[in-house]
C-alpha cells in the first residue's frame, strides 16, 4: 500500500518543487536494526551501496533519469563515505521503483543500501522524479520521495536526492545542494587579477559576478543566499559590499571613515559584522541592514578583525594581537566578557563559528607551516586537520561535517606554486580539491538551497 | 571608457618614456619615477618612495626613518602634492589580518611625516595587504621586499 503526502514548498528563488514523501505503511512497523553511517569518529570505510539507473518509460525519460543516476552517483561518491558498487554487478533489473527489490539479489553483492527511481516528464516540460532507498539487510524501506519540478530544474532534484540519502545514512544533514562563492584568481603574483565566482558545490553554473577591474576579496554568503558580502576596492577605496546574486547589484555597507573589511553575515541575515581601520587601529563593528544604526564592539588600540557569530548570534568570535601576537578570542554580541581562547604556541587567526555551535575553524600559523584546525568554542581540544606552504581561510559547509579552505602549493624553483580551493572532513581524512576554472581562493560555503 | 582609458595611459607611458633619459620613467597610477629597479618620488631619482618593515612589525627603523626624512624634504618643497601612502604586508599572514596590518604601516608612515611637519590634509593612507607583492616568489629575499609602505602622490586629488 502506498501514501501520498504531499508538501508543498514555495521556492523563493528557484523554481517551485512540489515534494511528497512516499511511505509503505506495513513496513514501517519493522524493528529490524537499521543500516547508519557514523561520520564523527576518525575515518569510515566507504560503505557499499548500489544505485539502480532511475526508469523512465521512453527514450526522453530514459536519458533524464540517466543523467540524474549520474548526478546522485557523483554526489555521494565525493562525499567519500559511500563506495557505488560497479553496475555491471548489479544482478537484479529493476523495472519499476514503486515494487520490493528482490534483497537477496543485493546481499548477494554486498550492497547495504539501495536506491532506485523513476523520472516522468508530462506534457507542459515538467518532470515527477520519485526514488526509495531500501536497507538491504533489514529488508525496509528507509526513505522515499517523489519531487515535483520544471525539466530544466533536474540538477537540484538529483542534489537534493543525494541529501536526503545522506542524512537518512548519516543521520546528519546534508551538503549537495548547495553553492560556494569564492575569488577567482589569474595572472602574475604581482599583478593578481580577482573576480568573485559562484557555482553548485559540484562545480556546475559556474559564473563569474564582478569582472576584475576592481580588486575583490573574503566573499560570504547571506543565510537568506541571495547575497553576498565582500570587499572591493571600489575607486581605490577598501570597502565592504552587498552584491545581489540575481540582478548583480552592488552596494556599499555603511558609511564608514576608513576602510572597512572581514564581512560576515550575523545568523538571521540582519546585520554584517566587520572591521574599521583608522588611524593605525581595527575594531569591530556590526551594521544594522534595516535601520543603519552602527556598533563598535572592540576598543583595544591594535588589530581586531574576522569577527565571527556564533549561529545563535549571542557570542562572536574575532582575531585580535591585544595579548601581543595574533590569537583567537570570544566575547558576548554586545562586546562584553572578551575571553582569549587559543594557547598553542604559533599565530592564530581567521575564526570561523560552526554553524552547529560545536566547534571554531581557524588558521594557524607555527614553525614556518600553515594549518587549518578547530577548537571547541571555549578554547579545548585543540585539533590540527590540514597543513601547507599556505592554507588559510576555513569555511564550514552547512553540516558543519567539512571545511573548505584556500591552499597554495610549495614553490618549486622559486616560482610561486598554484593557489586553490580544497575540502577535508572535520574528522582530517578524505582531503580533495575543489575544482575551479582558474586558480582560486577565500572560499564560502552557502547554506542548504532552502 | 575603458578602452579610452587604456589607450591614454598606452599613449602617455610610450610619451614619457621616449621624453625619459637620465631620469626616471614615471608611472601614472602612482606618480612615482621608475629607475634601476626602485621607485623615486622625484624625477631626479633622489628620493626613494619605499621603506621597509620587520616581520609582523609596524615600527618605522633607523634607516627608514632616514629615507623618510628625504620624503619629507620633498614634501616641503612640492607643497601642492597631495600623498597616499600604501601599507603592505608578505604573504606569510592571512588576508585580513594583514589587511589591518597593512594599514598599520601605512599609518605609521603618516604618523611620521605628520610629526615631521607635513600637513595631515595632505595625507592619507590605503592598505593592500599581501594583494600587492612588489616581488614574487616564496622565499626570504622576496618577503622582505613585500613588507613595505609605498609613498605615492595621491593621483585622485
Amino acid at each position: 500500500m502506498v501514501i501520498n503526502i504531499f508538501f508543498f514548498i514555495k521556492l523563493k528563488h528557484t523554481k517551485k518543487i512540489i515534494l511528497s514523501f512516499l511511505i509503505f505503511f506495513s513496513y514501517i512497523l519493522n524493528v529490524n536494526a537499521e543500516l547508519k553511517i557514523d561520520i564523527t569518529s576518525g575515518y569510515t570505510e566507504p560503505t557499499p551501496i548500489g544505485i539502480h539507473d532511475f526508469i523512465g518509460t521512453n527514450d526522453e525519460e530514459e536519458a533524464l533519469a540517466k543523467q540524474i543516476t549520474k548526478l546522485v552517483i557523483a554526489d555521494l561518491n565525493n562525499s567519500g563515505l559511500f563506495k557505488i558498487i560497479d553496475p555491471k554487478a548489479y544482478i537484479q533489473r529493476i523495472s519499476s521503483p514503486s515494487i520490493m527489490p528482490k534483497f537477496s539479489d543485493w546481499k548477494v553483492i554486498n550492497a547495504q543500501a539501495l536506491i532506485v527511481g523513476s523520472a516522468t516528464l508530462d506534457a507542459n516540460g515538467h518532470v515527477r522524479i520519485e526514488f526509495r532507498l531500501w536497507d538491504v539487510f533489514a529488508e525496509q524501506q528507509m526513505a522515499g520521495w517523489a519531487f515535483s519540478t520544471v525539466r530544466s530544474n533536474w540538477r537540484q532534484i538529483s542534489h537534493r536526492i543525494a541529501d536526503k540519502v545522506y542524512e537518512r545514512l548519516t543521520g546528519e544533514i546534508g551538503y549537495f545542494d548547495t553553492r560556494i562563492v569564492y575569488i577567482a584568481e589569474s595572472g602574475p603574483y604581482k599583478k593578481r587579477i580577482k573576480r568573485l565566482a559562484i557555482m553548485d558545490q559540484d562545480g556546475a553554473n559556474h559564473r563569474f559576478l564582478t569582472d576584475g577591474s576592481n580588486l575583490v576579496l573574503t566573499p560570504r554568503f547571506s543565510p537568506s543566499q541571495q547575497e553576498v558580502t565582500y570587499l572591493s576596492y571600489i575607486g581605490r577605496i577598501p570597502r565592504v559590499y552587498l552584491l545581489d546574486i540575481e540582478t548583480g547589484k552592488q552596494e556599499i555597507v555603511g558609511d564608514f571613515p576608513g576602510m572597512t573589511f572581514a564581512p560576515r553575515f550575523s545568523p538571521f541575515g540582519d546585520e554584517v559584522i566587520m572591521s574599521l581601520a583608522t588611524e593605525g587601529n581595527s575594531d569591530i563593528y556590526t551594521y544594522n541592514l534595516k535601520t543603519n544604526i552602527r556598533k563598535q564592539l572592540t576598543t583595544y588600540r591594535g588589530i581586531d578583525t574576522s569577527p565571527s557569530f556564533s549561529p545563535n548570534a549571542k557570542r562572536i568570535v574575532f582575531n585580535s594581537d591585544r595579548g601581543g601576537s595574533p590569537q583567537l578570542y570570544v566575547m558576548t554580541n554586545k562586546g562584553k566578557k572578551i575571553k582569549r581562547i587559543s594557547f598553542g604556541k604559533g599565530h592564530y587567526s581567521t575564526p570561523v563559528w560552526s554553524p552547529r555551535g560545536d566547534y571554531i575553524a581557524f588558521t594557524k600559523f607555527f614553525n614556518k607551516t600553515f594549518y587549518i584546525g578547530i577548537m571547541t568554542p571555549d578554547g579545548k581540544g585543540e585539533r590540527l586537520i590540514a597543513k601547507g606552504f599556505l592554507v588559510e581561510g576555513p569555511t564550514w559547509t552547512p553540516n558543519g561535517r567539512m571545511i573548505a579552505y584556500t591552499k597554495k602549493d610549495y614553490p618549486k624553483q622559486k616560482k610561486d606554486g598554484k593557489t586553490r580551493v580544497f575540502l577535508i572532513d572535520v574528522t582530517g581524512y578524505h582531503e580533495r580539491e575543489i575544482i575551479t576554472p582558474l586558480e582560486a581562493s577565500d572560499p564560502a560555503w552557502s547554506p542548504l538551497l532552502d | 571608457m575603458h578602452i579610452i582609458r587604456t589607450i591614454s595611459v598606452l599613449l602617455l607611458s610610450v610619451f614619457l618614456y621616449s621624453c625619459a633619459s637620465k631620469s626616471g620613467m614615471e608611472d601614472v597610477s602612482t606618480g612615482l619615477y621608475e629607475k634601476g629597479g626602485m621607485s623615486y618620488l622625484d624625477k631626479a631619482a633622489t628620493v626613494p618612495a619605499k621603506i621597509y618593515f620587520d616581520y609582523d612589525q609596524y615600527l618605522i627603523t633607523d634607516m627608514a626613518s632616514n629615507t623618510l626624512d628625504l620624503q619629507v624634504a620633498w614634501m616641503e618643497k612640492n607643497p601642492s602634492r597631495y600623498i597616499l601612502v600604501e601599507g603592505h604586508c608578505d604573504e606569510r599572514g592571512t588576508r585580513e589580518y594583514n589587511l589591518a596590518l597593512g594599514e598599520r604601516r601605512a599609518n605609521a608612515v603618516i604618523e611620521y611625516l605628520s610629526s615631521m611637519g607635513i600637513a595631515d590634509g595632505r595625507l592619507n593612507v590605503v592598505s593592500y595587504g599581501k594583494e600587492r607583492p612588489d616581488s614574487d616568489g616564496s622565499y626570504e629575499d622576496a618577503w622582505q621586499k613585500n613588507r613595505r609602505a609605498v609613498t605615492t602622490i595621491d593621483v585622485d586629488r
